[in-house]
């Protein structure tokens, strides 16, 4: 597939803010409570840029953070892609999803609501998620499935939880959920800080690898999630490196878009290649191609594969 | 230019005024009656609204049981080279040639298996005579990979 043919992107991963009510050992973005918030993108920069993707008719948007949720501008520009027919996955701790939220989301296209469920008992949870409640996240889940609205989950593995994978498996079988993604831990933002206590060992990991891949054959066939073809186990690719690779030999024709505006040619958002406070979405899909053609690009995803924040 | 060479160019273009140059003539043949004329005028523009509001919301809409729709969480778009099917769960994207986005274009305007064939010969050449049968092998493997549903 040749993505220069397109018109305009396929998809935009917007990370709404870089506030979050957590601040989480492993968070790519080093995002928290305390995690200035200025010079993110106004309510009407949101809108503008939120219509100017259903004018492209952008099929696809991914909201994150931070924490989606916190950003006041969320459930607006949620809204605003939903109704111009844009399918949304939400990535939330699912500290704040309340029945009102998920009822609101209900009503759009909601592609789905990915929480992440990084332990099966507080203890674990906490210890990744200072300060976090495993219960709200479970009552998320639960909100979220009784909305009618498709529900993934989300687990990063850790020297913490890596024992309680099998039971977090269970849980998001039990809660419904229709995926479970999970793969190496990224070694970017505040988990680069934190790698000596939360990097699996080689032998740690090839077990865990060895627990999906069983766990996926006794999942297969079994009866869950909204679809009814049973839990989807994504880990493949595992590493953050492989799924650079891909992304570089098969580009998604995916725009990232930073809180601020800027615009990123790489999911990493280190290839800043257009401002939506000044440029169209079409104008930046252009420019993204533009960076695509120049080798700036490739030696960014070759840095962040080979430099020294990550195993070889 | 008759009237329905005009409706058949406003299909193609969107807009639904004669050529600069042209003259709106009456048909060749019998002259239809009038009130058929507007029957036929009707459907044609309540066929256009059906297919401008097939969105992605659409696929989630009741319709008849003989017509198709786009699987839950996949979304069309038209391209210059013809258009895309992006399935949103898996996140897989489909390219189509202009005569395959023709074919899902009818499907979302609400065209059955039965009528997408005689739909499409009103709009396409098909000197091999073939467009029916390969326009309806495409419908099914769209349904085969989970794109369109019944």
């Amino acid at each position: 597939m040749r993505i220069d043919s397109f018109h305009a992107p396929l998809a935009v991963a917007w990370q709404l803010t870089n506030r979050c009510g957590l601040e989480c050992l492993h968070c790519l973005n080093g995002s928290g409570p305390r995690t200035p918030s200025n010079g993110e993108l106004t309510k009407e920069e949101c809108l503008r840029i939120a219509l100017d993707c259903v004018e492209c008719a952008i099929p696809y948007a991914i909201l994150g953070g931070g924490e989606p949720m916190l950003s006041p501008r969320f459930m607006e520009v949620a809204e605003t892609l939903g109704r111009g027919g844009v399918w949304l996955k939400i990535e939330t701790n699912g500290q704040m999803l309340r029945s009102a939220a998920a009822g609101r989301l209900s009503s759009l296209p909601i592609r789905s609501i990915q929480v992440s469920l990084d332990g099966a008992t507080q203890r674990t949870y906490e210890r990744l998620r200072p300060g976090a409640s495993l219960q709200a996240a479970v009552e998320a889940c639960r909100t979220v499935r009784k909305a009618g609205l498709p529900l993934e989950i989300t687990f990063v593995p850790t020297r913490f939880n890596v024992g309680e994978a099998s039971a977090a498996i269970d849980l998001a079988l039990e809660l419904g959920a229709f995926r479970f993604n999970t793969g190496r831990l990224i070694l970017r933002g505040r988990a680069v800080e934190n790698r000596r206590s939360l990097e699996l060992n080689e032998r740690a990991e090839r077990e865990f690898l060895r627990l999906l891949t069983r766990r996926e054959a006794e999942i297969s066939g079994r009866s869950a999630g909204t679809s009814g073809r049973g839990m989807e186990m994504c880990f493949r690719p595992f590493t953050f490196e492989e799924q650079v690779r891909s992304e570089a030999a098969e580009p998604s024709g995916t725009l990232t878009i930073l809180p601020d505006g800027r615009v990123s040619a790489s999911a990493a958002g280190d290839a800043v290649c257009a401002d939506l406070r000044t440029h169209t979405v079409k104008e930046a899909w252009r420019s993204y191609l533009r960076a695509r053609q120049g080798t700036w690009v490739e030696e960014i995803w070759a840095g962040l594969c080979l430099g020294p924040a990550t195993r070889s | 230019m008759g009237y329905s060479d005009l409706i058949r160019l406003g299909w193609r273009t969107g807009k639904f005024l004669a050529p600069a140059g042209e003259r709106l003539t009456r048909e060749r043949g019998p002259r239809p009656d009038p009130e058929e004329r507007r029957g036929l005028i009707r459907g044609e523009m309540e066929e256009i609204v059906r297919r401008e509001a097939a969105d992605a919301l659409g696929c989630l809409a009741p319709r008849g049981e003989a017509t198709m729709k786009l699987a839950p969480f996949v979304k069309f778009r038209e391209e210059k080279f013809g258009a895309v099917l992006f399935e949103t769960r898996s996140e897989k994207v489909f390219t189509l040639n202009p005569t395959a986005a023709g074919v899902v274009r009818e499907v979302l305007a609400g065209a059955s298996e039965k009528e997408l064939g005689e739909r499409l010969l009103a709009r396409y050449a098909d000197p091999a005579g073939k467009l029916q049968g390969e326009a309806l092998t495409l419908v099914r493997q769209l349904k085969d990979k989970g794109l369109l549903t019944d």
